[in-house]
């Protein structure tokens, strides 16, 4: 008998483990979105931009040709394995790839999967066979990636002239979107996609209801239930509220306009009851509720989804999606649409900041071709290119050129939610707050706010839940 | 000596190749998520970090400081219980129907019986996520053409009747081909001879048809119970788990702690095996009835 129960049981753990295998296996084909940005616009962008980098050449080391001819002469037919999300900045790379290996003579193979699959893949590669040379990594990773040692420091590289010549320019990046790549004073990432998050809204429904965009949390709060229902199919704001991360990280976006966070960012204690981050879930169901009344299944997509579809007279999201709104072969509403910064809250100004970053994992086996690849991808001489391949942009050279800014409308508002996000730093907060375990106890209040959407449980109740896990989760 | 025992055991080279195998993929797998269950363990960390930890992960779950595991407990032994009956009752109607009438385009029946059974659950989630979506879902389109108004079908009151939905469309048709097949077999003469002394079709149907399909109907219930209970794929792509832990079913809540957002490979490696004890539980009771129906 005993014998059978150990049959059965083994079998049952097959049949586990089989399930547990054919989840993460298929690597969806990178999105098919193209940007849509005008040629000639960019071209004469590029030009404006040539004359600038004139002098800084001249002095610099070594051009882009004598660099790539050096690169070459070391590490020509080398192979580098690249891991990705599939995001419009990984598509440009994959634009630009072609003259990087002509240039350099390193063949990139790409290995590109779905954001949500992506830190699995990573983690379970970095402890076991290291095949990959270039990781793409969220900032909500960052300050796990560096306290786990799975990416190395690239400060040596970043310091080495022949390296990283004069025309990367990293005074050019927006130091803001630098920080997030930094743990413990180390740099272990370089920006390439940066977004904040702002605020869209219909113009043709706030011109006829003679609405203003909202100053405050507490007029957001109010147009959203003014213009729920207004219309039929009418709903008042689309908002990520599903389970878990998604359910967290939308909740955040707001959180930091009532209180300093659900942690103290010096001790790293997490606050999760504090009365000031129980307000701001308070505020963020009172928002759901005036969303889709399937809210409770919307990641950003959804959420982009329902707004584009003019499902919603509001909507408050990363800039690195706005495009999409804009484009008329994606949006129903893309000629009634403005942008505005996040409104203030009780507590003061303050916006997301979040960024893609490219490291090198620890145990990589071509570093050095590895950080050529991720020099000449995000150097300021490319950026145009990056930009124009849809790309997301990260340097204040493309944010302030003319004609990248005719081109892209929401970029003023951009700048103005960057302006705001620097509050933040101001009050010495960062938006994801630099812990280890950031990402575990994000899923853990996800889940329990969640269950407060749900009715299940009240605001009040979900954070103190929230709180005493997270504790148990950290002791 | 090897050759006098091979001799003693002449089956044994013939197994030789499955038992290593078994021995690689079960048995050592196995032998590694009951040493980590008892481990503090993290994906990503460095091996200096891991801490004995003794039973703590399995007292969390008993002790009540875990109570999405028993609400995932709950809801995996409901939903097996409610999908398994609806798809049996369903399936074998569909079954008799199809076996009792002749018709021309029966062949093409099948065929559409059998598109959800190929179907992969993942493809079958997203397809169904988009019917059910509460804007532009086209179930929600045909319920407003009826009058009757949108329901939220993944809203957290719908949810859960969502999937069990799903699984129904998704599996009914299995039961259904499995009962036809079995209704197809059964000898024409004792029906004959009960007509004679004067049966009814429902004594029929209760007394020769139901007997003679009890170890059918008994193997059906054992495949649909125990794949429903470690249902993952579909509820994966519906709901992700939510809204709230609504349909956070026991595979999916091992997911969710072992998964990279989390990495708390420890405490999923005692949920997995609690996992697995309540599955065996469950299956052997079954085999068990269905053996002593075959004796």
């Amino acid at each position: 008998m005993k014998r059978k129960w150990y049959a059965g049981a083994l079998a049952w753990m097959l049949a586990l483990s089989v399930t547990a295998c054919s989840s993460g296996g298929s690597t969806p084909p990178p999105s098919t979105e193209a940007p849509t940005t005008n040629a000639p616009a960019v071209e004469e962008a590029k030009g404006e931009e040539e004359k600038d980098q004139g002098p800084a050449q001249e002095n610099g080391a070594l051009d882009l040709e004598g660099w790539g001819n050096q690169v070459k002469s070391q590490l020509d037919g080398t192979k580098i394995v690249v891991s990705m999300a599939s995001h419009p900045s990984t598509e440009a790379f994959q634009a630009m790839a072609a003259d990087f290996t002509d240039l350099t003579g390193i063949q990139v193979e790409w290995d590109v999967v779905e954001q949500t699959y992506l830190k699995n893949k990573q983690l379970l590669d970095f402890q076991g066979a290291h095949s990959y040379d270039v990781f793409m990594v969220d900032s909500f990773w960052n300050a796990e990636y560096g306290a786990k040692g799975v990416v190395a420091p690239l400060d040596s590289y970043l310091e080495d002239p022949q390296k990283t010549p004069d025309w990367y320019d990293k005074e050019d990046l927006i130091p803001a979107y630098c920080d997030l790549g930094r743990y413990q004073g180390q740099t272990i990432g370089i920006p390439i996609a940066g977004e904040t998050r702002f605020l869209g809204y219909r113009t043709d429904l706030f011109e006829q209801y003679g609405k203003e965009p909202p100053k405050t949390m507490e007029e957001f709060l109010e147009l959203a239930q003014f213009f729920n229902g207004k219309e039929d199919g009418l709903y008042g704001v689309a908002l990520r509220g599903q389970r878990g991360i998604h359910f967290a990280s939308g909740w955040l976006t707001t959180m930091y306009a009532f209180c300093d966070g659900m942690m103290d960012q010096k001790t790293l204690e997490p606050k999760i009851n504090d009365p000031g981050v129980v307000e701001s879930l308070e505020w963020y169901l009172d928002m759901l509720a005036c969303a889709p009344p399937d809210v409770s299944t919307y990641t950003h997509e959804e959420a982009l989804g329902a707004f584009m579809a003019g499902k919603t007279a509001m909507w408050l999201d990363a800039t690195a999606i706005a495009g999409a709104i804009t484009d008329p072969q994606q949006s129903k509403i893309y000629d009634k649409v403005a942008f505005a910064a996040p409104p203030d809250g009780p507590a003061g100004e303050s916006a997301a900041l979040a960024d893609w970053n490219i490291s090198i994992p620890k145990g990589a086996k071509n570093p050095d071709a590895a950080w050529a690849f991720m020099m000449y991808m995000t150097s300021r001489e490319k950026s145009l290119d990056y930009v124009k391949n849809g790309g997301a942009a990260t340097r204040y050279s493309v944010y302030e050129n003319e004609g990248l800014v005719k081109e892209n409308p929401s970029y003023p508002a951009q700048l103005a939610a960057l302006e705001k996000a620097n509050g933040l730093v101001e009050r010495g907060l960062q938006w994801t707050p630099p812990h280890e375990q950031i990402n575990q106890m994000l899923d853990i209040m996800g889940s329990y706010a969640s269950r407060a959407q749900a009715g299940e449980m009240t605001a009040q109740e979900a954070c103190e839940k929230a709180q005493k896990d997270v504790e148990d989760l950290l002791k | 000596m090897l050759k006098r025992y091979w001799k003693k055991k002449p089956y044994l080279p013939y197994i030789a190749p499955a038992m290593t195998i078994m021995t690689v993929l079960t048995i050592f797998p196995t032998v590694f998520l009951y040493l980590i269950s008892v481990t503090n363990y993290q994906l990503g960390w460095d091996l200096s970090r891991v801490r004995f930890v003794g039973l703590e992960n399995y007292i969390r779950l008993f002790s009540g400081n875990d109570p999405d595991f028993w609400n995932a407990v709950y809801i995996s032994l409901f939903f097996m219980v409610v999908t398994t009956a609806i798809e049996m009752v369903f399936g074998f109607m569909i079954g008799k129907l199809l076996c009792d009438s002749e018709f021309k385009l029966k062949p093409l029946v099948f065929a559409i019986l059998i598109i959800p059974i190929v179907m992969t659950p993942s493809i079958a989630g997203n397809i169904w996520k988009l019917m059910l979506n509460s804007e532009y879902g086209i179930i929600n389109h045909f319920l407003g053409l009826a009058g009757l108004g949108k329901v939220a079908w993944l809203d957290a009151d719908m949810a859960f009747t969502s999937v069990v939905l799903a699984d129904v469309w998704q599996w009914t048709p299995f039961v259904a081909l499995i009962s036809y097949a079995g209704l197809c077999s059964l000898p024409t003469d004792q029906y004959e001879a009960a007509r004679i002394d004067g049966g009814n079709a429902f004594q029929l149907f209760r007394y020769i048809t139901l007997p003679s399909l009890r170890p059918l109907i008994f193997l059906t219930v054992i495949f649909r119970t125990m794949d429903s209970l470690k249902i993952y794929d579909m509820p994966f792509v519906l709901t992700q788990g939510g809204p709230g832990n609504s349909t956070e079913f026991l595979s999916l809540h091992i997911y969710r702690l072992a998964n990279a957002q989390n990495g708390l490979i420890g405490r999923a490696a005692a949920n997995a095996i609690i996992l697995m004890v309540i599955s065996t539980l469950i299956s052997k009771t079954l085999i068990h009835y269905q053996r002593r129906e075959n004796t």
